[in-house]
């Protein structure tokens, strides 16, 4: 199997937004929605005995994807390589998917009346290359490969990063992407 | 790289899927689209990637290639190739794509039909209306109030645009400039030009070090002479990681050791630092004996002498350093006494010769004691060597008692200083825009310079190495890559007289002025205009310069109204333009054609190609400039060069003759094809070499040594001494900022917090980018940052737009309730101006951040303005919002701001 994902290593990000642009300027994402967003977890602690970190959020191509399940025309779709779609030709516009995924990163174009969300550049990966925020990152944070690949990039990265592994607030949806936290407290699970 | 392991079937699946929103999106709302992949290009588009350089901040020259789809910039990414940037690409330089194809960019010439102060009623003229108005208006200008009654006004370094540095002043004869310079990186060029070399605040961070200490600075997001990613990269290739800072910076949650000084105080902990390093051995003590002016005998007892040393200018030195003229009589007053703790007698060295009467290691010249010298006239007096005076200095800021100043405790500064210090060369110390802004800003570059030295880390391999290869190279015109900087000098002109450089507006209250002839204090320019002294000005040259980043930007602006005659070159409707008479259009970066070498330390070369066709009329901003010369009949290049107003393919092919001996063409496609040049192998002596100052490249004249009166770094600066004789400011000192606290404790009772500002933003780089989609979207309005107790206890919550008065105005910015800041620690953001809004003042009334500074409280040395660390109170806008601007991503003007297509520019 191939499950296509990304690591984040958060010690190396400093919330510029690269990525986030990047991810704009690549995919045309409307004004105004973030398929890629970077969150700024905020300190907690007293002034100055603080601990802070930037959290980027993305779709997390969820290995039992909520918003696969509750699409009723199957726009959206799991591909074989794990990578979470939205065929649009097949999109309605109902919003299920959006209110369904736990992270808020399905947005709804309103010109196109259908769902858009992070494809992971598929069109990319697809081409050899990486997608567009992993080029972009001003710290290098991101690591993207095959997860079920034990010699991938991605799998070597992790693991490497031994305990530092966290993954988002999982509902059952298990999402695929990993982030690496370390020296600080992980709040975003 | 992972290889696509994927079937036909999932690519067109793929390819459906992201398709879609292409097609849907290309030809109505937004006719910029970005090059997205699974968008088959036609069968016959052109699709081509170009190397240039970004200059979307003006500061870091990072690499990037541009992709071209059919004449159309459609893409822009890093340049992995750039040694400078290695594939740094910022959310700025990335949104360029919405600047150049922007719908409000200038295209045309105008001029303005109403009063100043009033909506402009812009009428487009003819380039050659435009120019011959200019060139008549600051004729008769000059010819009728002097020279001096014409001011320029410049931005920062896109290089193209520096005229308002250099070339205008030189054309005009005039030495007035209204420069972001006297608030940005100038301060740190002036404080090093006193002590070690101009511009020695850079440090090469390409090289990595061994402590990665940043000091005021966040390249990660500023980019600023070095890009975010070679940041991160050598922070984690760094043993440790110290951040000097009042609050917590994006990088800051990965420093091992934070110090969170109270704002302005960086010269009291640089001073607590060098106590430990001192007082614990931890100095180079090799450095300090042969390189510094640490062992020279100082006497507080005899009368300042000295001699005459036109270096920079012409200057009579007057010191109390003991000097052979001193001692015995028809001595040199520039051979200076040190204390040889080997044989107890007095030795010297010879800064006119360059030379010692007996080198160390033959001597061993004393750093420490009080020792007793006998004059000519006989008399006795004490002496110490300056490294003892600035043991004694830093002593008095111990950790213990500078704790009370910085608000950090004394074992965490020891901590760090130990660290920092543990052997000599752990690395520079990235110390940038926030010492400069407390009004103490030349005192505190001064102290950190200081560090820097007795540490080792001058010129080393991460230390602090200055300009890489260009005018402000130290080596002078042997390191020159480029002709004469190509244009921001143009070497024709009638240049500035000694008399008129004497006359710099501000010099009476800051006497170095005329010595540092760069820039006219701006606050001096603004009270001229109102009040017409010390002489009465007239007239603005401004290209892409700012009225808001200094000063009181409120008295700025009504000055500004009272111009006779106010000549433009931006991009956009700024606030500052809407008050010219004339105004005109430039090229943006992606139009531009320029070579450039790394203006700091990274040791690159390379060159803006312009692969963007110009916009409109647009002009580069050199044939403006030329243009205005030649009607004004001010030659700009000297008649040796064959003509006097060079067309931009001359300028161009000159200024890569020199160092390259190529075309601008030839230069142009070897970089296209090769990529960046590095430094080291174009010039190995003037760059490639460290430690320049045993091989006397670091000096115009071939010294050894330091471009420095006694040929040293002057850890006692004998400039300072002769232009501010009994300040003690010519040994590292604080300066209290001029609004804290403690200077102005009868202030903080009715505005009880200290306001800091000029945070970097991650979309925007000052006053700009605020009408582009892909920047605004993120980042709508200024966020304050509050500590969430302080805003608790002042019942304001997260987004609340709130009032920030200070006793000199009060502007609106909203709330973000952000735990980095200390309770009475608030940071609001600077140089806000709404492009929405409508003109003259295009909403810079509203929120922008320096209508609340006091003009009048300075740095004592270079005048920068006290823009930190002054008082506010804060309070809840019961108004919301100012009317009319953007506060949501959702604003359907954003969405209107997206790029015109190529048949909407083209037509």
């Amino acid at each position: 199997m191939t499950q296509y994902a990304m690591a984040l290593d958060l010690n190396r990000c400093v919330g510029c937004l690269a990525c986030v642009v990047a991810c704009k300027m690549e995919n045309n994402v409307q004004i105004g929605s973030y398929w890629n967003k970077v969150l700024r977890v905020d300190p907690i602690g007293n002034f100055p005995t603080m601990d802070m970190y930037w959290l980027p959020v993305l779709c997390q191509h969820c290995e039992s994807p909520e918003c696969t399940r509750v699409c009723p025309t199957g726009a959206s779709y799991k591909r074989e390589d794990g990578i979470v779609l939205i065929d649009k030709s097949k999109c309605i516009g109902c919003q299920y998917c959006a209110m369904a995924c736990p992270y808020g990163v399905r947005y709804f174009n309103e010109e196109e009346r259908v769902v858009e969300k992070c494809t992971l550049c598929a069109h990319l990966i697809e081409r050899g290359e990486r997608p567009t925020c992993v080029e972009e990152c001003t710290g290098d944070c991101r690591h993207f490969g095959d997860l079920d690949d034990p010699h991938s990039e991605i799998s070597r990265f992790l693991q490497e990063a031994g305990d530092d592994v966290y993954v988002v607030a999982d509902v059952g949806n298990h999402p695929s992407f990993k982030y690496i936290l370390r020296k600080h407290t992980w709040r975003s699970g | 790289m992972d290889q696509p392991n994927l079937s036909r079937r999932d690519f067109l699946k793929a390819s459906a899927a992201t398709g879609a929103a292409v097609a849907v999106f290309t030809p109505v709302t937004s006719p910029l689209k970005g090059l997205a992949k699974t968008e088959k290009p036609a069968q016959n588009a052109q699709v081509e990637r170009i190397r240039t350089i970004c200059r979307s901040c003006g500061k870091m020259e990072c690499g990037v290639w541009v992709t071209m789809r059919d004449g159309r910039a459609v893409k822009i990414e890093g340049d992995d190739s750039a040694i400078t940037s290695e594939g740094n690409c910022c959310t700025k330089s990335m949104a360029a794509l919405q600047a150049v194809y922007h719908p409000d960019r200038l295209t045309y010439p105008m001029k303005r039909t109403t009063p100043k102060g009033e909506e402009p009623g812009w009428v487009r003229i003819t380039w050659d209306e435009a120019l011959t108005t200019a060139a008549n208006k600051f004729a008769e200008i000059r010819d009728k109030y002097g020279p001096e009654a014409i001011f320029t006004m410049g931005g920062t370094s896109r290089v193209w645009s520096m005229a308002p540095y250099h070339a205008a002043k030189f054309m005009l004869g005039t030495p007035n400039g209204h420069l972001a310079y006297q608030i940005c990186k100038g301060p740190r060029h002036f404080g090093t030009q006193l002590t070690s070399f101009k511009n020695s605040s850079w440090m090469a961070l390409v090289d990595g070090v061994k402590v990665f200490t940043q000091w005021g600075s966040e390249t990660t997001i500023s980019n600023y002479d070095d890009s975010g990613r070679v940041t991160v990269d050598r922070r984690f290739k760094a043993d440790k990681h110290i951040v000097v800072a009042p609050r917590l910076q994006h990088f800051g949650p990965q420093a091992d050791i934070w110090l969170p000084l109270r704002p302005g105080t960086d010269a009291a902990m640089a001073l607590a630092w060098m106590d430990v390093i001192i007082k614990e051995g931890l100095y180079d003590k090799d450095f300090c004996q042969k390189w510094t002016n640490g062992p020279f005998l100082y006497a507080d007892d005899i009368e300042p002498s000295g001699f005459a040393w036109d270096y920079y200018y012409p200057m009579e030195i007057k010191t109390k350093l003991v000097k052979e003229s001193d001692l015995v009589e028809g001595g040199s007053p520039q051979k200076f006494a040190v204390h040889d703790e080997i044989t107890g007698a007095i030795h010297f060295w010879d800064a006119a010769n360059d030379v010692w009467d007996v080198a160390p290691p033959a001597i061993e010249p004393a750093l420490f004691g009080t020792y007793t010298v006998k004059l000519k006239d006989g008399r006795e007096v004490s002496a110490k060597p300056v490294f003892q005076k600035l043991a004694d200095r830093a002593a008095e800021f111990s950790p213990e008692k500078s704790e009370k100043i910085t608000w950090v405790p004394a074992e965490k500064v020891k901590e760090a200083a130990r660290v920092y210090a543990s052997k000599p060369g752990n690395g520079g110390i990235h110390y940038m825009l926030g010492i400069e802004q407390s009004g103490n800003a030349v005192p505190n570059v001064m102290a950190l310079n200081a560090l820097v030295c007795i540490t080792g880390n001058m010129d080393t391999p991460g230390g602090h190495r200055g300009n890489t290869s260009d005018q402000g190279n130290p080596a002078g015109d042997k390191a020159n890559l480029f002709g004469f900087g190509a244009w921001d000098v143009g070497p024709g002109g009638p240049g500035v007289s000694l008399e008129s450089r004497n006359k710099i507006l501000g010099s009476e209250k800051f006497p170095l002025l005329p010595w540092w002839g760069t820039w006219a204090d701006a606050t001096a320019i603004w009270d001229a205009i109102h009040t017409g002294k010390p002489y009465p000005v007239k007239a603005l040259w401004a290209q892409s310069g700012d009225p808001m980043n200094q000063s009181n930007t409120a008295y700025a602006w009504e000055a500004m109204r009272k111009l006779d005659f106010h000549f433009e070159i931006n991009l956009w409707h700024a606030p500052s333009a809407e008050n010219a008479d004339i105004l005109v259009p430039c090229l943006h970066w992606l139009e531009v054609e320029y070579p450039r070498s790394s203006q700091g330390s990274s040791g690159g070369a390379g060159a803006s190609t312009g692969p963007v066709k110009p916009h409109g009329e647009c002009k580069h901003d050199l044939e403006i400039v030329v243009g205005i010369a030649e009607k004004m009949g001010i030659p700009f290049w000297p008649e040796a060069f064959g003509t006097k107003w060079p067309t931009l393919q001359q300028a161009l092919d000159f200024a890569v003759t020199t160092g390259f001996n190529m075309t601008w063409a030839e230069y142009k496609a070897k970089f296209q094809k090769d990529g960046w040049w590095d430094v080291k192998e174009l010039q190995p002596d003037t760059w490639g070499t460290y430690r320049r100052y045993e091989t006397g490249n670091l000096r115009n004249d071939g010294k050894t040594g330091f471009p420095q009166p006694t040929g040293k770094v002057e850890l006692l600066s004998t400039t300072v001494e002769t232009y501010h004789p009994g300040s003690g400011m010519e040994l590292p000192m604080h300066v209290e900022p001029p609004e804290s606290p403690v200077a102005r404790p009868e202030l903080y009772d009715e505005y009880p917090l200290t306001c800091i500002t000029g945070r970097r933003i991650p979309v925007y780089f000052h006053n700009e980018h605020r009408q582009l989609p892909w920047c605004r979207e993120n980042w709508p309005v200024p966020l304050m940052e509050i500590n969430p107790k302080t805003a608790a206890k002042l019942g304001i919550k997260q987004g609340d737009w709130v009032w920030i008065e200070s006793p000199y105005g009060k502007v609106r910015q909203t709330a973000d309730l952000y735990a980095g800041v200390a309770e009475n620690v608030i940071n609001a953001e600077h140089l806000w101006w709404y492009p929405e809004a409508p003109s003259p003042e295009k909403g810079s009334q509203y929120s922008e951040i320096n209508r609340i500074v006091n003009k009048d409280a300075q740095c004592p040395i270079c005048g920068a303005t006290c823009l930190r660390g002054y008082p506010v109170k804060v309070y809840k806008a019961v108004e919301g919002a100012p009317e009319g601007i953007i506060t949501s991503a959702k604003d359907p003007r954003l969405r209107e701001w997206l790029p015109l297509s190529e048949a909407e520019i083209r037509g």
